[in-house]
């Protein structure tokens, strides 16, 4: 017990400081064809120390990105769209992947850590075709954060109460014109 | 009541059960999570918060089952204290268990999660990583040498004839895919050999960086969930300066692949657990911080349950047996269950059963017991004599009213005591308590003798007759008062007497006194001077003899008076005034007077107590005689006795004072010590004391002299009545 409490202790000391890492949604805009509607996205994203360990000890990173359309906040969505990032190291060929998970076809490699979190700049999301026919007037609302789900199980707590564990961007909106 | 039962079995019963299901659950669920089984997910954190509230329920239950025993030991509930020994008990029995397999799970745990990370292991991991490399850099030299060979074949071809050239030459080369890409990136031509790599990837600014420089660029990239080689080599185009950029994907022999995979997953697998060893023991260390609580406050409830199970027949005993010892014997007891526990309440109910028919008949004995008593002692207080009842020690255990009367001592104070003791407060009784004594000592079985003894209230003569109990229980002796008795036989004698000779005597004295002075005148003339002289002086012998005669038997008639006395409120100081002043101008006699304050009534006949008074003073001019100027002096105080008031009117002289034999005695007829006194004038005043309740008494002065106190009782009569009473002139 008593080592536990100070395995608590230190713990939360050593939280306390812990960098947390950083993720903002610097664009985003609808793009592609009326009836093959993209998420452009465009992501800056820094992780934590704990995070890169955990990206270079082959534990993959899931963002969740989800974009939803409507007209009033909290009212009925009038198109919804939730997609899946996931970063990952294959230490074989030392290369870093990124990939969509709902679009397995769409899978990108990278030398570097770097090179890696640079290619979130430039994130191309396929969406609904309800994305393409949004009325005037309908706000977009796209957010994205560090899927704590997707973590392996011992990482749980951690990422529960560490900032360390915390990447989570603020809301991006804006009204796209009547399509 | 039916609701507030049903939230009573929520909270003290079902709660705390489905808390303990919730926390065994969450553990199980988060330990199946840390180790990587079935994920919980996004249901993480509810998981965690539901075992943080089930931990809350079970602390809560706890705490209000400690609150429950605090006010049960406070109010000294029966089975409270048994209970709170047993639980500590069984805590002390059971948690110290769990503590020490909290501590070896942990250390185990701990050892257990360091023993995976074997450093020759994770060598031999890199090892074979860095084999892996090698087989695949060497495939990649191969494929680069294959890569150079069509891009010379494509140099300054038109873009219509690459294609061709891809077409074959891509199974000469072994490639899944060949594209040949334009200056702007768009794909000139692209050839392959699996339909799952028909879209050429394209290649990343990195890539083309590095060609532009003048470079190639060969890595193994993983694409999808396969291994590829990938190739890209600068070529030039049809048109001078332009260039293009071929791009190969070639594949790693399937045996290579699978073994590259393995090695690499294997790899991976180590450095994710590696990076996870912290998290996995805080997980752990967690959960199984949940099953020591778990496990502790389930063994603190069980605690509960088991003491409370164990404790409630016997608390409910115990309450019988504090209702048996109040006298309640129709308590309910606990259902007698096939065990120890059983037994003991079959018994206690026989027992209670026993005793409540021993106590019904010892309460029926005993009301028996004390309506004898209660009789006897009516019977003892109405009894004219005085009883008295002594145990075997001579210890006094019974005394009733009139014993204390006649001996005028509080007998009940004396319960308990021996005759000595009494002796020794009271000398004056030793007439009584030793003759009582010498009978104890002698063991006789009944005694009579008559004894005289001196009390507060004089002299009393008494019979007493003594028996001892059977079975030496004791002795009792029962005394009448015969004082009162001989001095009424007395007085009747007396008055008889007295009454006899007012009738024969006083009768024929008119007559001798007649004839005397009768043959006084017929002879005196007649005869010689000396027989003149003697006829005179025999003839007034004659009359003064019967005047003192007739003198006497007033006396007598007046003692003998039938008549009661008229009875009326008197103020008592004015009566004394009245009299008083008959003596006042009388130059031979010093009178002093020395009355209490205020104006004390008594109920007298006024007649009555005139003539006592005179009979007082007259007594005390007497008993001084010739020898010395008399001084009288009349005093009145107000005393309690008996319970009542009662004014004491004082007559004192400086005589000579009492005679040594002076007693009851001298207040009868005929007892004087005076030459001149007739012995009726005390014995009067006596009667008159007693005709108005009231008493005489005689004693010596300190001073010298002696002093006559009557007593009478002073009158209660109205305010109205007592403001009416005028003086008795």
């Amino acid at each position: 017990m008593f080592a536990l409490a100070a395995c608590l202790l230190a713990g939360c000391s050593a939280i306390a400081q812990q960098q947390p890492g950083e993720l903002v949604i610097r664009a985003a805009s609808i793009a592609g064809t009326p009836d093959a509607p993209v998420l452009a996205l465009a992501l800056d994203c820094r992780l934590s120390g704990p995070m890169q360990d955990a990206l270079d000890h082959g534990i993959p990173l899931t963002l969740r990105i989800s974009a939803d359309a409507s007209r009033w906040r909290f009212l009925s969505s009038q198109a919804r769209s939730e997609q899946r990032i996931e970063l990952r190291y294959f230490p074989l060929s030392r290369r870093y992947q990124l990939r969509d998970l709902d679009a397995l076809a769409d899978v990108r490699t990278f030398a570097t850590p770097g090179y890696l979190l640079a290619g979130l700049n430039s994130l191309r999301l396929p969406l609904p075709a309800a994305f393409a026919k949004l009325p005037s007037g309908t706000t977009l609302r796209v957010g994205a954060e560090l899927e704590a789900a997707a973590l392996p199980g011992a990482l749980r707590l951690p990422a529960l109460f560490e900032p360390a564990w915390q990447l989570s961007a603020a809301e991006y909106t804006w009204q796209p014109a009547a399509g | 009541m039916a609701t507030r039962g049903w939230l009573k079995f929520a909270l003290r019963r079902a709660l705390p059960a489905l808390a303990v299901l919730a926390l065994l659950l969450a553990s199980l669920k988060l330990a199946e999570d840390a180790a990587g089984g079935v994920g919980v997910g996004s249901y993480y954190r509810w998981i965690l918060g539901a075992a943080a509230v089930a931990l809350a329920v079970l602390v809560f239950a706890i705490a209000q089952r400690l609150w429950r025993l605090r006010v049960d030991l406070r109010r000294g509930a029966p089975g409270a204290r048994l209970g709170r020994r047993l639980l500590v008990m069984l805590v002390l029995l059971a948690v110290p268990p769990v503590v020490v397999v909290y501590g070896f799970a942990l250390r185990f745990l701990d050892a257990t999660i360091d023993n995976w990370f074997n450093v020759k292991l994770e060598q031999a991991l890199d090892d074979a990583l860095e084999v892996g490399r090698i087989v695949v850099a060497e495939r990649l030299r191969v494929a680069e040498q294959a890569s150079a060979g069509v891009a010379a074949r494509l140099e300054s071809k038109p873009e219509s004839a690459l294609q061709e050239v891809l077409d074959t030459d891509i199974d000469t080369v072994g490639a899944t895919q060949l594209t040949v890409f334009g200056d702007d990136g768009r794909v000139i031509a692209t050839a392959s050999s699996d339909p799952r790599y028909l879209d050429p990837p394209l290649p990343d600014a990195t890539l083309q960086m590095r060609v532009a420089g003048g470079g190639r660029y060969a890595a193994p990239e993983p694409i999808g969930d396969v291994l590829m080689l990938r190739v890209a080599v600068p070529v030039a185009g049809d048109v001078p300066g332009s260039r293009r950029l071929l791009q190969g994907l070639y594949p790693l022999p399937t045996r290579l692949q699978t073994l590259t995979r393995g090695i690499e997953n294997a790899s991976f697998d180590f450095q994710r657990l590696k990076f996870l060893r912290g998290s996995l023991k805080l997980t752990f260390a967690l959960i199984l911080t949940f099953a020591l609580l778990l496990s502790a406050l389930i063994v603190t409830l069980a605690a509960f349950g088991v003491a409370r199970r164990l404790v409630a027949p016997l608390g409910r005993l115990i309450a019988a047996t504090r209702a048996v010892g109040a006298g309640r014997y129709d308590t309910p007891l606990p259902i007698a269950s096939n065990d120890e526990v059983g037994f003991l309440v079959n018994s206690f109910a026989q027992m209670t059963r026993e005793i409540e028919l021993a106590s019904a008949r010892a309460q029926k004995s005993a009301q028996e017991t004390e309506r004898q008593r209660a009789w006897l002692v009516a019977l003892l207080e109405r009894l004219s004599a005085g009883v008295l009842g002594f145990d075997q020690d001579g210890r006094l255990r019974v005394a009733n009213r009139a014993a204390e009367a006649i001996l005028g001592v509080n007998a009940t104070g004396y319960i308990g005591h021996t005759l000595a003791e009494l002796e020794r407060d009271r000398p004056q009784l030793a007439t009584f308590t030793a003759p009582l004594a010498r009978h104890f000592r002698g063991g006789l079985r009944e005694w009579r003798e008559e004894l005289v003894v001196d009390t507060d209230d004089g002299r009393r003569v008494l019979m007493l007759r003594g028996t001892a109990l059977p079975d030496d229980a004791g002795y009792v002796a029962v005394f009448d008062d015969l004082t009162v008795l001989n001095r009424a036989q007395r007085d009747a004698a007396w008055g008889e007497v007295a009454r006899r000779l007012a009738h024969e005597v006083k009768n024929p004295l008119t007559p001798i006194q007649l004839a005397a002075e009768r043959l006084r005148r017929r002879f005196l003339g007649r005869l010689s001077a000396e027989e003149g002289e003697l006829i005179d002086r025999a003839t007034h012998t004659i009359v003064a003899q019967v005047e003192a005669l007739k003198t006497m038997v007033n006396a007598f008639g007046d003692y003998a008076r039938p008549q009661p006395p008229a009875l009326r409120p008197i103020a008592l100081h004015a009566l004394l005034d009245d009299v008083l002043d008959l003596y006042e101008n009388d130059q031979r006699i010093g009178l002093s007077r020395d009355l209490a304050d205020g104006e004390p009534l008594v109920r007298a006949d006024a007649v009555r107590l005139r003539q006592a008074l005179h009979n007082l003073i007259k007594n005390a001019l007497e008993a001084i005689g010739d020898a010395k100027k008399p001084q009288i002096l009349v005093t009145t105080r107000l005393v309690q006795g008996g319970g009542e008031g009662w004014v004491e009117l004082g007559v004192a002289d400086n005589g000579p004072g009492l005679p040594p034999d002076f007693g009851d005695r001298w207040f009868e007829p005929y007892t004087t010590s005076k030459v001149k006194g007739t012995g009726l004038g005390l014995a009067v005043v006596k009667k008159i004391a007693e005709e108005h309740g009231g008493s005489i008494r005689a004693e010596n002065r300190a001073q010298g002299g002696a002093v006559f106190t009557l007593r009478l009782p002073v009158d209660v009569a109205p305010a109205a009545t007592k403001q009416a009473v005028a003086a008795p002139h």
